[in-house]
């Protein structure tokens, strides 16, 4: 009854519908790339260099005659998987971090607030630039980097939601029955903080996407001949006037994906709180 | 008031440091030595080596090296650029006009934009022009600003040849010229802060609509818009207050890119450069002021709050 | 020659002549209902909050609205003004007119018209004082802007207008305080520039919507006393909303009682108190405990819960709860409302209610109190600290100011005093959610107060707790079963699952609930419902003590006796001990063998049950005694009121000597000096004041 209700009232726009079955296809496509994919997302084949798009390559070859449409499936793969993890260690970090400052408050909380105040003030992509820099290009660590940045608006959002849960009552009575802080923690706060948490992380996975092509469009990134969509991008451009498609085809698909998730994240949180859910 | 600004300040001031502490230890978490980068190809001179460790303090406990570092950096010495070998200090003053007088123009427009699509869309709740916005936000919140950037470009410049493709002109050399350069630099840039404005403008001015004040203010018989403006405007823009301060930091973000594809000589393309070429000071010094300016302007915000809101002045202020 | 009100829509028409008629010979109706309906259509379901509700009121009027939560009272007052927001409310039947040629709901929504009747000619006040204030207006340009759109005054004069207003509801100072913001108020205060507001332009009606139900009994009976005698000298009418029947009691001339979106009885006060007509109104009176009972009263809840509105009945709404159904009641349609007496109608099928239903309980079954005393406070002392006006100076707010208390084992000791007393905060330092900053709690000998958070665990099992908020107190991510379980998990006091099982079981049957429900989510679960968990978990650890923080005070009157006759019969059967904690003077005296009153951390009396309500010594003791309205005109008429003056400081700026002195109308020069100290005046009851004890 209660799950009926949720879902009725997610899926209560077509727009989220339609968002829903594009994220799918997208973990479909992403999943299944070696499947799907025509041709070796890798293969140079300069005789087939250019080539509009036709019934041999649906979406085109670029400058150096490899797929398009194999790229795109592989590079679904690699924006899939970066945003996924990063999303998680920001998540994990973010949750854990904010759940102590929020529950001990103190000097505990002054010296996480603080820290992720500190974060929060160095724009994300530019701290994601520099992390990525500083560690080295590969794809962990512009996983890590990529997480890293969403830390602090995750430990804010947690401290926020802890420190109201644990005022409510409940806790209280927690603490009266003769419960301990991590029985306290875990079995209380965490279950009842952690709902705002997951959407935004759920949220955040667009975000998380679009950093990644942004760093590989800026060439900081996943490096050639890995097939990011932002690097195609950027291969793309200078084409721009010859061959709009080229640019314009993977970052369409960046657009699209990122805005399913904020719609999908946006009509999750919708359905998931319960005052709107009453009004609306 | 006054004691109210006092804490806040000691708390940027923490945070400030807090930042210089991150941004140095970008050095200690890089791999290989950074005397090595420095030289390039120099640095099979093992005597020189040494010489260029001490004189960048490499030498030193990571403490002192921090300390040092921020020592010069409040007395104007940024230190030296990898790459270019010249001061990091004349390299940005060189460019931090440009990004400033992006980044304001940009504000200027997604604060006036944002705001008067909030009200709009907020007004007519539910209705066509508020589906509209709401979906133009959400591509605003969603769109790569590179793409976007290659997709104006396309349109505006290379197919209807409206605007110049990219680069800079500055002001004072033809104004008309530069206007029209920034057209799409700013507006882009703008745009993700022109999307957030918007929603978070409408979402709380539908929260405030909500309030006991506001069924008060209707049973009192006041007209919609005297109710609009004067009871329910103050009260919904405290919240968009602290998007305001957000904005900040994302327009700075959104430079890096828009520089980058509009060839504009600004400091966001001189850190992208840097990176490139594992330029560390360049990205440190970039780090720092970028942060100072996102610091000081959520601090100015901070103290709006207390100008708007008498609550915050009035408890949090000497009575 | 009585009017004939028109509750049955079908009757309307054909009796607008007469009505006309004797409209003109009666009393003028400032606002005449008809045949209301409102429902709030919402995506998936539609409320039908408002059934065809028909009331008038007359000029200089007070007219009393009753019911529970959920009755649709509010909603009826808002529909009739428009105030509600369309979506989702939409009114769909029904016409409202005022001033005898007004037609309200003709008006166009927020449109001119309408809004030259709202604030000018019909004014409202609303429950929460506080958020019902603009927090970034003054408090003077929000009284003085409906001055100036309605009569049109500039801002000199409105300004002078304003700072009469403000005289005129007393508040001291209106000059300096013109231009403060409304945080600056307390919640009486800020009731009564609504109350300014709301007079700004003399209204011919005034609608109050439960406009004191969030304050303190005292400043309750100050905003009422000042809303009597503001609408008496300006001939106003008054529509009092209300749940509380003792205020309509107290204060209304003529009551209509509602339930379930229909006015079910109407009549003058005298009448519905002393000879109701409707199933519900007696049931109501019968749940409701009072002041001047007799200690031997049980009360009688009336079981269940009010109907679900998303469908309108076709019986009688208060059929499946109802004890005096007759078989036409489930055999005919909701009944119409029918004359029953001067003014007097009534919408029920019997005719012959049995008004006075005897208590159906074992009275005689008494309980044992022992004279060991189980838990013993001395000198209690609990302070905060909190920063201070210096740089980093602090200063300690105390908040307990030394209090002594004792409770025997298997008594119920009543604690009261109104918000901000300290009661909570002595409960709180029982069971160490606080530490006191000195004096000493021994439970069964044992000091708690010196105990570590990790001796302190095991002790904890002994001494439960009862929370007033039935909504906050359960995690909404456990099941019932869980919340109720988990006390045997943490102490291990059960082996084995099916032992666990059998003990919740057991739980559940002593509250009164079916075990079937256990895996059930909180949210599930009515307010009384929740309140039985609560006091499931509570009794898990099988505790000798427990502390009830107003533990009925969320509930509606009908399951607050539910709760109460469900605590009253645990003691029975365990001997457990209660702290019963409570603003309410008359649930306490149901429930407590003694009782001691509380003003501003200290103690301030103590005695028996009996003694403290017969005979009251403390001055403060007979003011708190004498703001409770009783719910019986009759008696109402001959008490006699003790009016206090101005509002309970904050401990921040707790008056030298006697806390109380400053509102106090006996006080002597020695009052201001000495804190005077707890001296028994008769056998087992104290009191701390030497002016009425020497």
């Amino acid at each position: 009854m209660k799950d009926k209700l949720f879902f009725s009232a997610l899926f209560a726009k077509k727009i989220v519908i339609v968002c829903t079955v594009i994220l799918g296809l997208f973990v479909l496509a992403a999943v299944f790339a070696p499947v799907l994919a025509p041709y070796d997302p890798a293969a140079i084949s300069l005789k087939d260099k250019e080539v509009a798009p036709c019934l041999a390559h649906l979406l085109g070859t670029d400058s150096l005659g490899r797929d398009v449409l194999s790229r795109m499936l592989y590079g679904a793969r690699i924006s899939l998987s970066i945003s996924l993890v990063s999303v998680l260690i920001g998540g994990i970090s973010g949750m854990v971090l904010g759940t102590l400052a929020g529950y001990f408050g103190g000097v505990v909380d002054m010296v996480i607030s603080r820290c992720a105040d500190a974060l929060i003030s160095i724009p994300p992509i530019i701290l994601t630039i520099a992390i990525g820099t500083a560690l080295g290009q590969s794809t962990l660590n512009i996983m890590i980097a990529v997480g890293i940045s969403s830390i602090p608006g995750n430990i804010r959002m947690m401290r926020a939601k802890v420190l109201s849960v644990k005022e409510r009552d409940f806790v209280t009575a927690a603490r009266v029955i003769g419960e301990d802080n991590k029985w306290i923690m875990l079995r209380h706060l965490i279950p009842n903080c952690i709902s705002p948490l997951i959407i935004s992380v759920a949220m955040s996975l667009g975000g998380a996407i679009m950093a990644e092509a942004t760093l590989s469009f800026l060439g900081i990134g996943i490096q050639p001949p890995n097939p990011a969509w932002g690097t195609m991008v950027s291969d793309g451009m200078r084409y721009l006037e010859t061959k709009p498609y080229l640019a314009l085809i993977p970052g369409f698909a960046i657009m699209i994906i990122v805005l399913s998730f904020n719609i999908v994240g946006d009509a999750l949180r919708d359905a998931l709180d319960p005052r709107i859910r009453g009004n609306s | 008031m006054g004691k109210y600004i006092a804490k806040r300040v000691a708390q940027a001031i923490v945070v400030m440091f807090l930042v210089t502490i991150i941004s140095y230890a970008l050095i200690q978490i890089m791999p290989g030595d950074a005397a090595v980068i420095y030289l390039g190809s120099d640095a099979a001179d093992e005597e020189l080596l040494a010489r260029t460790r001490a004189e960048l303090n490499l030498d030193k406990p990571f403490i002192i090296q921090w300390v040092l570092w921020v020592k010069n950096f409040m007395l104007g010495d940024f230190g030296k650029s990898f790459h270019y070998h010249l001061p990091v200090k004349d390299m940005i003053m060189e460019r931090l006009g440009i990004t400033f007088t992006l980044g304001l123009f940009a504000l200027v427009i997604s604060v006036t934009v944002g705001i008067l699509l909030g009200i709009a869309a907020a007004t007519h709740r539910n209705k066509f022009w508020d589906n509209v916005i709401n979906v133009l936000a959400n591509i605003g919140i969603s769109a790569p600003s590179f793409w976007i950037s290659l997709l104006c470009i396309y349109i505006f410049a290379l197919h209807f040849k409206l605007l110049p493709v990219q680069g800079y002109v500055p002001p004072d050399k033809d104004f008309g010229d530069a206007i029209r350069h920034m057209i799409l630099p700013c507006f882009i840039m703008a745009l993700p802060s022109i999307a957030t404005m918007t929603r978070q403008t409408r979402a709380s001015i539908l929260d405030v609509l909500n309030e006991d004040y506001v069924r008060t203010a209707r049973s009192k018989g006041l007209k919609k818009n005297v109710i609009l403006f004067k009871h329910v405007l103050k009260n919904a823009l405290i919240p968009v207050l602290t998007v305001l301060g957000m904005s900040i930091a994302s327009l700075f973000g959104g430079s890096v890119m828009v520089e980058q594809i509009f060839n504009i000589p600004g400091m966001g393309q001189m850190v992208t450069t840097a990176v490139l070429n594992r330029d560390i000071p360049i990205i440190q010094a970039y780090i720092v002021i970028i942060s100072l300016v996102i610091i000081l302007s959520a601090l100015l915000v901070d103290i709006a709050y207390g100008i708007v809101d008498p609550r915050i002045r009035i408890a949090k202020g000497e009575k | 020659m009585a009017e004939k009100m028109n509750i049955n829509p079908e009757e309307n028409t054909g009796n607008q002549k007469i009505q006309a008629e004797t409209t003109r010979k009666e009393e003028k109706k400032i606002i005449e209902v008809q045949n209301l309906k409102t429902e709030f259509r919402m995506k998936r379901r539609t409320v039908y909050a408002v059934n065809g509700v028909s009331y008038y009121v007359k000029a200089g009027e007070i007219v009393g609205v009753v019911g529970e939560s959920g009755c649709g009272k509010s909603v009826t007052q808002m529909s009739s003004l428009q105030l509600l927001l369309s979506p989702p409310a939409k009114i769909t039947e029904g016409r409202v007119i005022f001033d005898g040629d007004k037609d309200i709901l003709s008006y166009d929504n927020d449109g001119e018209e309408i809004r030259s009747l709202r604030g000018a000619e019909i004014a409202m006040i609303f429950q929460e004082p506080m958020t019902s204030l603009n927090p970034v207006l003054t408090i003077g340009e929000q009284i003085a802007e409906s001055v100036r759109l309605h009569m049109g005054l500039d801002k000199k004069e409105a300004r002078k207008r304003v700072i009469d207003l403000l005289r005129l509801v007393n508040i001291p100072d209106p000059e300096s305080r013109y231009g403060q913001y409304p945080h600056e108020f307390s919640g009486g205060m800020c009731q009564r520039i609504m109350i300014a507001m709301a007079m700004a332009c003399n209204p011919k009606l005034l609608i109050a919507d439960e406009a004191t139900t969030a304050l303190d009994v005292t400043t309750q009976a100050q905003i009422l006393e000042t809303l009597q005698d503001v609408v008496k000298k300006t001939n106003t009418a008054l529509i009092i909303v209300t749940h509380n029947l003792g205020i309509v009691a107290r204060y209304a001339d003529r009551i209509y009682v509602m339930y379930a979106g229909r006015v079910i009885e109407s009549g003058r006060a005298e009448d519905i108190f002393k000879n109701p007509q409707h199933a519900y109104t007696i049931g109501l009176l019968n749940s409701v405990p009072r002041l001047d009972d007799d200690k031997t009263r049980t009360l009688v809840p009336i079981e269940g819960m009010p109907p679900n509105l998303q469908k309108v009945s076709e019986h009688c709404p208060f059929l499946p709860r109802c004890t005096q159904a007759l078989p036409e009641c489930s055999a005919n349609g909701v009944p119409v409302i029918e004359e029953r007496g001067c003014e007097h109608f009534a919408a029920c099928y019997n005719r012959n209610l049995n008004k006075a239903v005897h208590a159906s309980k074992d009275v005689l079954e008494t309980k044992t109190v022992s004279e060991e005393h189980i838990l013993e406070i001395k000198g209690l002392h609990m302070g905060f600290r909190v920063k201070g006006k210096n740089y980093g100076g602090k200063t300690t707010l105390k908040i307990l100011d030394g209090v002594d208390l004792y409770l025997r084992k298997g008594e119920t000791l009543g604690l009261v005093g109104e918000s901000g007393c300290g009661k909570t905060t002595v409960a709180k330092c029982i069971l160490r959610l606080y530490t006191p900053t000195g004096g000493s709690i021994l439970f069964k000998g044992t000091d708690l107060t010196g105990l570590r958070e990790k001796d302190l665990r095991p002790c904890r099992k002994n001494i439960q707790f009862i929370f007033q908020d039935p909504f906050g107190s359960l995690d909404p991510r456990q099941t019932i079963g869980d919340i109720v379980g988990e006390p045997l998990k943490v102490h291990k006091l059960v082996s084995g699952k099916e032992a666990y099982n059998n003990r919740v079981k057991e739980l559940f049957e002593m509250v009164g609930l079916d075990y079937a429900m256990s895996s059930r989510a909180p949210h599930e679960l009515s307010g009384g419902q929740r309140q039985r968990i609560g006091i499931a978990r509570a009794l898990a650890s099988e505790p000798e003590l427990i502390i009830c923080d107003e533990p009925v005070s969320a509930l509606d009157v009908s399951v607050q006796a539910q709760i109460l006759n469900l605590l009253e019969g645990i003691q029975r059967k365990t001997g457990i001990s209660y702290l019963f904690i409570a603003h309410d003077l008359s649930v306490v005296r149901h429930i407590s063998d003694r009782i001691a009153v509380m003003y501003l951390g200290r103690i301030v009396e103590i005695a028996d049950c009996d003694q403290l309500y017969n005979n009251p010594v403390h001055p403060y003791t007979k003011a708190l005694l004498s703001a409770i309205p009783i719910p019986d005109p009759e008696v109402e008429k001959a008490r006699e009121r003790i009016p206090l003056l101005g509002e309970m400081p904050s401990v921040s700026r707790r008056p030298e000597g006697c806390s109380f002195h400053p509102r106090c109308t006996f006080a002597c020069d020695t009052c201001s000096r000495k804190v005077p100290e707890l001296v028994e005046c008769e056998s087992g009851h104290l009191v701390a004041c030497p002016v009425m004890y020497k």
